[in-house]
């Protein structure tokens, strides 16, 4: 049954580390839980609401700064304080939110990228609280390397668990139903009694948390935290990009993005000239953007779906394509 | 039809039901002024209607009252409550519902998801998590029925045709049990049959207490339906009453026939 | 007098503002899109100028004219194969795709051109004048020549023919230029074409300005979209008007404050604009396109 894997696939990650995965691959799929958590967080505005944030990035380095500098100063271990850290940043979020989402239209994207590039000014430039373009330096963690890698991956793996979690959630209820109607039609949605303003807002500070608390992690990941590396732009164009790839507006459509991307774009760069590397890197990835929008804009998971289940457009939610009543995916509860 | 179909849809007790009162209204866009001063009454329980050669400003003063447009000058009271400038969805919670002059509905969702995003829900989980309740499935399924659209539950909205789409955004309008319903050219781009199950349909809602206000063209539906007609003519109310008196105001024929 | 210094310069370089932003602006108007590549198009342009100069001693004034036929026929060309068919399915594809395209140029520079500083730099780029207590770079006045000319030509081609009346009614309402005989989906391609034609001719202006590198266009289209937020998305006088505003407060700024927390003055600008009036200046008001 080809939708058991949602069952499976955890059940085996669980597994994985005890089985011997080596340092390398213990850090791959680390970073690729660390994409897949993230792009689940963007889908949540991005897909189901269908605004697109740029705010994404700005929030993962300002997460990473944060959990730094609590960190430095007070001694305080940021895999505890990370979701405190994810806390901040959403509240933030609400304010952003609040400025760029009481109207539809495009304030939204462009109050979204001003925050990011604003942040990183932020960043780069008060050097006497973030230490400018040198970075901090963050004490390190004294364990053994592989069970460095070991934490690392459980703990990515546990927020990309939530975060799916919460996806499941959101697809399933008044809220998710919301976000989509404000998607398909955002005055008729106004019209039906949705406060527009509320949903999204809302919507932006939950997608903003995972962003927030990932760069917090890579932060302790790293050791070191550093205006260059916290907003690189190649982790907004990824989140993406995965979750375009995968089908925006649908649970594991991200998910699969970024277990298919991260893993062959690590493959890839390694044939790229070093000197150029990150260069060609971005170019890359920008022409798949295009490409996937332009030719593939419903994503694999929707199309698969479709060409399985040989009928016509699917409607907004994907239909199992063994079995299953049409609209169980929006599951009924009966009093 | 008959009024059984709509149990579980709450008739509303005699003199609880607000009454709609539009007042001094002032609304241009650039040089266009599209009201001017508009005033005029909705009662309580009663069918009224809009009128008015295009242009008159009929829309624009729907949009007005539903929260989508925020009148330059002048109120909008509901019962003893000013809902000027409110936001479309706070004035929803008010129990007013509207359509749309051009159908709107989501084309890309079920019929049956399209009638749910109406409904009302407060709690956390009640928000966050919970899919669809029995309830709110029955009552979907009793609205379908009364529309006769049952056995398009589970289709795409877009699918339907284009009659059937008016009567599920009918359908899923009455979903929040509106107190008062907006309706914008609602026989648009219908046939007679439909027509008649049309006034069919808002007279069994009338019965049960539902105030009416219907923006239309078709003159033939709305005299016979309408207890109380307004007549709108660049964008001013030039004319009241009950049908027979307005179709007989010569200012009336003048505006129609005149430009 | 020091305010005064920074309101002449204010104007000559809100004029290079302007030109900037009115690409931004033009293309908003015909499709409701926000192009995020148009900032990476001007700096790759000044690429382009800073290549021709060094290869073929080409100035960069005359590369202007080069580039802007270039970058027309691309425009055009990508409009019509990528942008036309998005816009219509899903608007957030478009501005995806336009997302897509300021990574792939700022990569593209970044691997021909290293990431390094660049700048335009020409036999007359160090002469300063001087009127009263004035000091004003001759390059400044140049940009800002050339930068008036360019747009003057724009509002030209917008108001006084037939090509520009087509676009103004597709701008204003698409639906019905179609009825009235306007091919809108050609003069869409067309408007786009001309938007990053502009785009392009700021190029070598901006080059000649500041020093540039593949990473700037970020800085830059903050900037430009807060012009374009300010003056009201869609509205050519109001971009202008903005441009000029911001650039004269830039200026000002940059007499009390470090050249780079100068730029902030954007920033400030367009979330007052948002938070008080969020349909700028001579843009329509919001909520209505519910």
């Amino acid at each position: 049954m080809a939708f058991a894997w949602p069952l499976v696939a955890p059940v085996i990650l669980v597994a994985l580390p005890f089985n011997g995965l080596n340092g390398f691959l213990l850090d791959l799929f680390y970073f690729t839980f660390t994409y897949a958590a993230m792009s689940v967080g963007w889908n949540i505005i991005g897909g189901f609401t269908g605004y697109i944030s740029l705010a994404n990035l700005g929030f993962f380095g300002l997460g990473s700064y944060i959990a730094g500098l609590m960190l430095f100063h007070l001694g305080w271990p940021i895999l505890l304080t990370a979701p405190l850290v994810g806390v901040i940043c959403s509240l933030a979020a609400a304010g952003v939110g609040w400025i760029a989402l009481r109207t539809k239209g495009p304030s939204f994207v462009i109050v979204t990228l001003a925050f990011t590039f604003i942040v990183q000014f932020l960043a780069l430039n008060l050097k006497d609280i973030t230490g400018g373009s040198a970075g901090l330096y963050l004490p390190l963690l004294i364990m053994d390397p592989i069970l460095r890698g070991d934490l690392f991956y459980f703990y990515m793996l546990g927020v990309l668990a939530l975060a799916v979690g919460v996806a499941i959630g959101i697809r399933r209820s008044r809220f998710g139903l919301g976000l989509i109607a404000i998607r398909e039609d955002e005055g008729k949605a106004e019209g039906s009694g949705i406060n527009t303003s509320l949903y999204k807002i809302i919507a932006f500070m939950i997608s903003i948390w995972f962003a927030a608390v990932a760069g917090a992690v890579h932060a302790q990941y790293l050791n070191y935290v550093d205006p260059d590396l916290a907003f690189e732009l190649i982790i907004m164009l990824n989140m993406i990009v995965m979750t375009l790839l995968g089908s925006r507006g649908t649970i594991w459509g991200p998910v699969l993005g970024a277990f298919i991307l991260f893993p062959l774009q690590s493959y890839l760069v390694y044939w790229l000239p070093s000197t150029i590397a990150g260069e060609v890197h971005l170019a890359l990835l920008g022409v798949v953007l295009v490409l996937v929008a332009r030719f593939m804009p419903d994503g694999l998971l929707v199309t698969a779906q479709r060409l399985v289940a040989r009928r016509p457009p699917p409607r907004l939610r994907p239909v199992p394509a063994v079995g299953g009543e049409p609209t169980r995916v929006m599951a009924g509860r009966d009093e | 039809m008959s009024s059984s179909l709509l149990e579980g849809f709450a008739p509303i007790a005699e003199g609880t039901s607000r009454s709609l009162h539009v007042r001094g209204i002032d609304k241009a866009f650039g040089g266009v002024r599209a009201l001017r001063a508009c005033t005029f009454d909705v009662e309580a329980g009663k069918i009224s209607a809009l009128i008015g050669p295009n242009g008159s400003g009929k829309t624009t003063a729907f949009n007005c009252i539903s929260g989508f447009y925020v009148p330059d000058k002048g109120t909008v009271v509901l019962g003893d409550r000013d809902i000027t400038g409110w936001t479309p969805s706070r004035i929803v919670h008010q129990r007013v519902a509207r359509t749309f002059q051009i159908t709107r509905i989501f084309k890309r969702m079920s019929v049956l998801e399209n009638m749910v995003v109406p409904v009302r829900r407060t709690g956390l989980k009640a928000m966050f998590w919970d899919g669809i309740q029995g309830h709110e499935r029955e009552r979907a399924a009793r609205l379908l029925e009364f529309v006769g659209l049952s056995s398009f539950m589970h289709d795409q909205a877009g699918h339907l045709s284009f009659g059937q789409q008016k009567l599920l955004e009918l359908a899923a309008a009455l979903m929040a049990e509106p107190e008062i319903m907006l309706l914008d050219e609602p026989s648009g781009g219908l046939n007679p049959i439909m027509i008649d199950r049309l006034t069919g349909y808002i007279r069994d809602l009338n019965r049960l207490g539902v105030t009416f206000l219907i923006v239309e063209h078709n003159m033939g539906f709305v005299m016979r339906l309408a207890d109380e007609v307004v007549v709108l003519h660049r964008g001013a109310v030039i004319s009241h009453g009950r049908p027979a008196d307005v179709r007989a105001d010569p200012a009336v024929l003048e505006a129609y026939l005149g430009d | 007098m020091l305010l005064l210094q920074g309101l002449v310069l204010g104007v000559l370089v809100g004029g290079m503002y302007a030109l900037m932003a009115s690409g931004l602006t033009l293309i908003f108007g015909v499709m409701r899109l926000i192009n995020i590549a148009h900032a990476a198009i001007v700096i790759f342009a000044s690429y382009l100028s800073w290549q021709l100069l060094a290869i073929l001693g080409i100035d960069p004034l005359i590369s202007i004219v080069i580039l802007m036929v270039v970058f027309f026929i691309g425009g055009a060309l990508l409009q019509a194969g990528v942008l036309s068919a998005l816009v219509d399915k899903d608007l957030s594809l478009a501005l995806l795709a336009t997302l897509g395209v300021a990574n792939v140029l700022e990569g593209s520079e970044g691997a021909l051109w290293t990431s390094s500083f660049h700048a335009i730099n020409t036999g007359y780029s160090d002469q300063v004048y001087q009127v009263g207590e004035i000091y004003v770079p001759l390059i400044r006045i140049i940009t800002f020549a050339a930068s008036v000319v360019l747009l003057v030509g724009l509002y030209v081609l917008l108001n006084h023919t037939d090509l520009g009346r087509a676009i103004r009614a597709t701008t204003q309402n698409r639906g019905v230029a179609q009825l009235v005989g306007v091919n809108v989906n050609r003069i869409t391609m067309i408007a786009f074409g001309i938007g990053i034609a502009v785009a392009a001719a700021a190029g070598p202006l901006m080059g000649m300005y500041y020093p540039f590198y593949p990473d700037s266009h970020w800085g830059w289209i903050g900037k430009l979209m807060a012009i374009v937020v300010l003056g009201g998305l869609g509205s050519f006088r109001g971009t202008l008007i903005a441009a000029v505003i911001l650039g004269i407060a830039e200026q000002v700024t940059i007499l009390y404050v470090p050249a780079n927390w100068a730029a902030m003055v954007f920033f400030v600008f367009l979330f007052a604009v948002l938070i008080v009036r969020p349909q700028g200046f001579f843009g329509h008001v919001a909520r209505e396109s519910l």
